[in-house]
């Protein structure tokens, strides 16, 4: 008997998800912070600029007066943002070893190593795998 | 029978997924183009240009000061230079008389952040080039545009963590008319992004 759910589920979860899951781009990002919270932010947060800190802290003082749309995705946005930024930042220090060891002919500059990485040399690291993935580099 | 019919709703099922799944995979893929773009007209910078933001506000200072060139439609521009460098110009809204970017602008905002971080954009250094039309004091639209383009490296430096040092923000008011026979026409505040170095 073949059991086709299960297939299905395993399909459905390849198709929409990759081995590491890629975090938001800025401009996503963004762009639904500013779709879901555009006419709060002018009725609430007026002379703020998308200033994350200030922004943020702005909404979440308003909070019970801003659309239930825009209190359902300020905090995503931020929080995608910030996930981002974390990402890009951890490639350096999670491919520091397969760097040196496997890209010792890249000039040093990061496109250059970024490059190599990219072609998945034999032996890399889970980690270093992982964190361009998640860096939204491939 | 009964497993036929079973394999046929699971089939079905199986479809619908699938017609879920890649609509969301096209969404993901279409989001990439317009930064591949930016990253391709702004990395094309041959020259070894070497342009220095506070030469270009003291420049576009003096001319205000010195009321010369008083009408828009004759007037030169102040950073000819600027016109021979890789750059791309981006219509981005503000509040009235105000620096701060309106929401409808976020998505553009994110959009230079993705480009500048990426990895073919890191060797370059950039220019955020404020412009304004020409309708009212010269030496407040200076002023204002100049707010403006330090308003929006503001953001990519504060929101998303792009390195300081790759990004330098200049504001040319009317000085540097984007359509010079059209002085008062909108299109003349738009704002420009220009690779001036590389680093």
């Amino acid at each position: 008997m073949i059991q086709l759910r299960p297939i299905a589920l395993v399909l459905l979860i390849a198709t929409t998800s990759p081995a590491f899951a890629e975090t938001m781009s800025f401009e996503s990002a963004a762009a639904m912070l500013g779709e879901s919270c555009g006419k709060d932010i002018d009725a609430n947060c007026f002379g703020v600029n998308f200033d994350a800190p200030r922004l943020k802290e702005c909404l979440t003082r308003n909070q019970d007066t801003v659309s239930p749309q825009c209190r359902a995705d300020y905090g995503k946005a931020f929080d995608a943002i910030q996930k981002r930024v974390a990402a890009r930042a951890a490639v350096a220090k999670m491919c520091e070893r397969d760097q040196k060891k496997y890209c010792a002919d890249a000039q040093n500059v990061f496109v250059d190593v970024l490059a190599c990485l990219l072609k998945g040399p034999r032996g890399m690291t889970l980690n270093c795998n992982k964190a361009i993935s998640e860096a939204g580099y491939r | 029978m009964q497993l036929a019919a079973k394999a046929r709703r699971d089939m079905a099922r199986l479809t619908v997924c699938l017609m879920v799944a890649m609509p969301v995979a096209a969404a993901f893929a279409q989001s990439v183009a317009p930064t591949e773009d930016m990253v391709n007209q702004l990395t094309d910078l041959e020259t070894t240009a070497e342009l220095d933001a506070a030469v270009l506000r003291q420049q576009a200072s003096d001319r205000v000061k010195s009321k010369v060139d008083a009408i828009a439609l004759k007037r030169p521009p102040v950073a000819a230079q600027l016109r021979k460098l890789p750059h791309l110009n981006l219509d981005i809204q503000f509040n009235p008389d105000s620096p701060v970017i309106r929401p409808d602008s976020y998505r553009t905002l994110g959009r230079i952040a993705d480009a500048f971080a990426d990895p073919r954009m890191l060797p370059y250094g950039f220019l955020i080039v404020g412009h304004t039309e020409s309708t009212g004091k010269r030496e407040y639209n200076l002023t204002l545009s100049q707010r403006r383009a330090d308003s929006i490296r503001d953001v990519l430096v504060t929101t998303f963590k792009i390195s300081p040092k790759r990004i330098q923000a200049v504001g040319l008011g009317e000085e540097q008319l984007l359509d010079p026979e059209h002085p008062k026409a909108p299109v003349n505040q738009q704002i420009q992004i220009v690779t001036a170095r590389k680093l």
